[in-house]
Order: C-alpha cells, then sequence, then structure tokens
C-alpha cells in the first residue's frame, strides 16, 4: 500500500513537473512573440498617391489601372502612344508610356509601360 | 517526446523572433517622412535663346510679356496633380501660364477643370508634341522661363513655392547688375 501511494504521489509529483515545463515553454514562447512583434513590427507609413481614380501610381507615372503592363519596347513601338518623363526628385526620373487612348481617360488604352532611373 | 516537442515549440518561437527582427530591420531602412526637400535644378539638353517659330493663339500674350513662366505639366505625371493643386494658391502669379501635355485633350482639359486652373493661360499639349518640337521638352514638371518670347532658362522644380521664390531671387540679381551696369555707363 504505502509504495502504491508512493507511486501514486510520484506520478503526481511527474505530472505537476510535466505541466510546469509545458506551461514554462508555452509562456517563453508566448512572451517572446509578443517582445518581438511590439518591438520589431513597425508598418511604414502609408504613401497617398496623387493619381486620380481608374489609374495608378508606378514611380511618378499616373497609368491606366486595369491595363496590362507591357513590356517596354512594344510600348515605345505602338502605333499610338504617348511618352512622356516625369520628375521623382533630383535625381531621378522615370519615363511614362501609355498605348492606345484615342477618347479619353482610360478608353482605348491597350498597354502601358515604366521606366525609372536613378 | 515532450522534450522533443518543447524543443520544437523553442525553435519555433526564435524563429519567429528573427523573422520579426529581418521585418524591423526592413522597415527601419524605409526613411521616415521629415521635412521634404525642395529643390529647382536646370533641364539638360535645352536649348536656351531659342524663340518659337509659333505660339499657340492660348498663349499668344506670352511672347508679348518682358517675363513669362510657362509651367509645363502632364496628367500622366503625379507630381503634377500636386503642382496643379498648389496653383490655386498662386492666383496672383501675372507671369504665370501653363502647357499640359496628354495623350488626350479631354484628359488635359479635365486636369485643367479639376484645379480651376482656367484662370491661367493654359495650352492643352496633345502628345506633348507643340512643346517638344518647339523647346526640346518631354518631361514635367517644368519650367520654361522666358524673356520678350525667348528662353532664358528650363528648370525642373520640386514645388512651385521654392520655384517662384528662387525664380524672383534670379530676376532680383539680373535687375541689380543690369543698374550697375547702367550706372557705370552714366559715370563713363
Amino acid at each position: 500500500m504505502s509504495s502504491t501511494r508512493e507511486a501514486h504521489r510520484a506520478g503526481r509529483g511527474g505530472k505537476s513537473r510535466l505541466v510546469g515545463r509545458r506551461g514554462f515553454m508555452s509562456g517563453l514562447g508566448a512572451g517572446g512573440l509578443t517582445t518581438a512583434i511590439m518591438i520589431f513590427g513597425r508598418t511604414p507609413p502609408a504613401h497617398a498617391s496623387h493619381c486620380p481614380p481608374g489609374t495608378k501610381e508606378s514611380g511618378c507615372c499616373c497609368l491606366c489601372g486595369g491595363v496590362d503592363g507591357m513590356a517596354w519596347l512594344d510600348c515605345v513601338s505602338c502605333g499610338t502612344h504617348y511618352l512622356w518623363t516625369c520628375q521623382v526628385d533630383s535625381d531621378s526620373s522615370c519615363r511614362c508610356c501609355e498605348c492606345g487612348n484615342s477618347s479619353g481617360g482610360c478608353s482605348g488604352v491597350s498597354g502601358n509601360s515604366v521606366r525609372c532611373s536613378a | 517526446m515532450i522534450v522533443l516537442l518543447s524543443a520544437v515549440s523553442l525553435v519555433l518561437a526564435i524563429a519567429i523572433v528573427v523573422l520579426f527582427a529581418m521585418m524591423g530591420e526592413l522597415a527601419s531602412r524605409i526613411p521616415e517622412p521629415g521635412p521634404r526637400r525642395t529643390w529647382m535644378e536646370p533641364i539638360k539638353d535645352v536649348q536656351l535663346g531659342r524663340i518659337p517659330e509659333s505660339w499657340p493663339p492660348e498663349l499668344a500674350q506670352v511672347p508679348e510679356r518682358d517675363h513669362s513662366v510657362v509651367l509645363v505639366l502632364s496628367t500622366v505625371c503625379s507630381s503634377c496633380r500636386a503642382h496643379g493643386a498648389e496653383l490655386e494658391n498662386h492666383t496672383d502669379w501675372a507671369e504665370a501660364a501653363l502647357v499640359v501635355s496628354t495623350p488626350v485633350a479631354a484628359n488635359a482639359e479635365a486636369f485643367v477643370a479639376e484645379f480651376g486652373l482656367g484662370s491661367f493661360p493654359h495650352y492643352v499639349d496633345e502628345g506633348g508634341d507643340w512643346v517638344r518640337a518647339e523647346f526640346e521638352v518631354a518631361s514635367s514638371p517644368v519650367a520654361l522661363v522666358l524673356r520678350s518670347g525667348r528662353l532664358v532658362g528650363a528648370y525642373s522644380f520640386s514645388d512651385l513655392d521654392t520655384l517662384r521664390s528662387r525664380l524672383h531671387e534670379q530676376l532680383d540679381r539680373i535687375e541689380d547688375s543690369r543698374a550697375d551696369a547702367e550706372k557705370e555707363v552714366e559715370t563713363v
């Protein structure tokens, strides 16, 4: 009987050690995650686009959204295309190419492309 | 088994901490928004001294003025939209005129209407053909500075306040040196 009690006590002691280990490890992981998120998890500030609705900003170009990007050479070889350079800042600029616009807005635009340089 | 699980959990936790550390490092490399740098830079490959062969009727008054500044904007240029909005604060700028380069005229007309730029002399340059042919300019934003219709300067710029104040300083310097030269002549 006493050996059973002793075995039982040993078993209970073993279980509590196990629970303690698990709790310790869980706490360690959760604490590490929380600390990491608080210290390192910063969202960069959102950039407000200047481009009108229906267009998307790429470099400093406002290009018709919903239109597949084209290879640069395809765009500048396009029959009706508009080619213009915009300044990002004093040291860098982007060349904007729009292919196929004929009546206004983004109607008729079949593709666009941007090439930026520093 | 339990020890193995614990070890795996610990390794996972460390890996996630390292992942967030990397994200934080990347985020820290993105420059914080600070005071905006202002600039005004001369445009290269522009033929100074040039007088355009023709002026569109909308800009007919430009060659008649002693001093003019023609702002070249484009409907595909995102910063040009910011300058369009800035111009609302510069309606007193008597020397200013606009050329709005665009793939389609309707887009430029919408641009002028959106920012209320109708009070400025303005020309809708479809394809940018006129400003490219007359001034070899195919970029925006650009300010063309003219004296009696002759191109004396071409600049890209960050904002209209900077552009206007630096052009004003240049004009003051030119007029001061002109006044000094006249005094010398009188003395002689």
